[in-house]
């Protein structure tokens, strides 16, 4: 599932762990230990919105909903490509 | 009974890349990188309020909807109109308008809704990364 972007949640990250925001306003989070990124949130395992259509029935976490272009909707797992 | 998957009646549809996050970089170099030097703060969602006299302009445009499934953006503020006061801007999305969910309406019930309020509570977020997307899908 992804989550709705909200400071309070943002930053409770576990020790080691940091946030950053890309030019476009995507969230990700950095784990500076193993020098490492990614998009799902350490503790909750949830990517911040990003604006992809959100099911009224949540997804498996690291999971978003999206549509190509042509209208055809596929769906996105953050933990792998 | 043949169970064969008509593959031939399928559209072809092509999926947009995979997008890794911002590579790991020394905390020295985030600075200058305009990828790690943003602050959240201007990402989160805020209120925006605007009355509206009978037959006043909005003082912005709008432009998505349902179709382009990525929501509901401003355009263009007016310079020194009271949105643009209000602190509005390009690049915002609007998630909801006097308790109206804007995250999957059409854009012409957007656009009646903005035009017949006469008090506008619209909660706003900037949100550049889908509204240039957005862009790119209207262009295609």
């Amino acid at each position: 599932m992804a989550a709705d972007l909200n400071l309070e949640w943002v930053c409770s990250l576990p020790r080691s762990w940091t946030y950053g925001i890309t030019r476009g306003g995507r969230v990700f989070f950095i784990n500076e230990e193993a020098k490492s990124t990614t998009w799902l949130h350490p503790v909750t395992g949830e990517a911040v919105v990003t604006g992809h259509r959100r099911q009224s029935t949540d997804l498996p976490t690291g999971w978003e909903e999206a549509y190509t272009f042509e209208g055809a909707r596929y769906y996105i797992n953050a933990v792998k490509k | 009974m043949d169970s064969r998957i008509p593959y031939d009646d399928y559209p072809v549809v092509f999926l947009p890349a995979y997008e890794n996050p911002p590579a790991w970089i020394p905390p020295h170099e985030r600075v200058y990188h305009p990828d790690y030097n943003n602050e959240l703060t201007q990402f989160l969602p805020r209120i925006i309020t605007l009355k509206k006299p009978p037959g006043a302009q909005l003082g912005f445009n709008i432009r998505g909807g349902k179709a382009s499934q990525l929501g509901i953006f401003i355009s263009k503020v007016i310079p020194d109109s009271d949105a643009h006061r209000a602190g509005l801007q390009e690049g915002d999305q609007v998630l909801a308008v006097n308790d109206v969910d804007f995250q999957d309406i059409e854009h012409s019930k957007a656009v009646e809704i903005l035009k017949t309020a006469r008090e506008i509570s619209m909660r706003v977020r900037f949100f550049p990364y889908n509204y240039h997307r957005q862009k790119e899908r209207t262009v295609h």
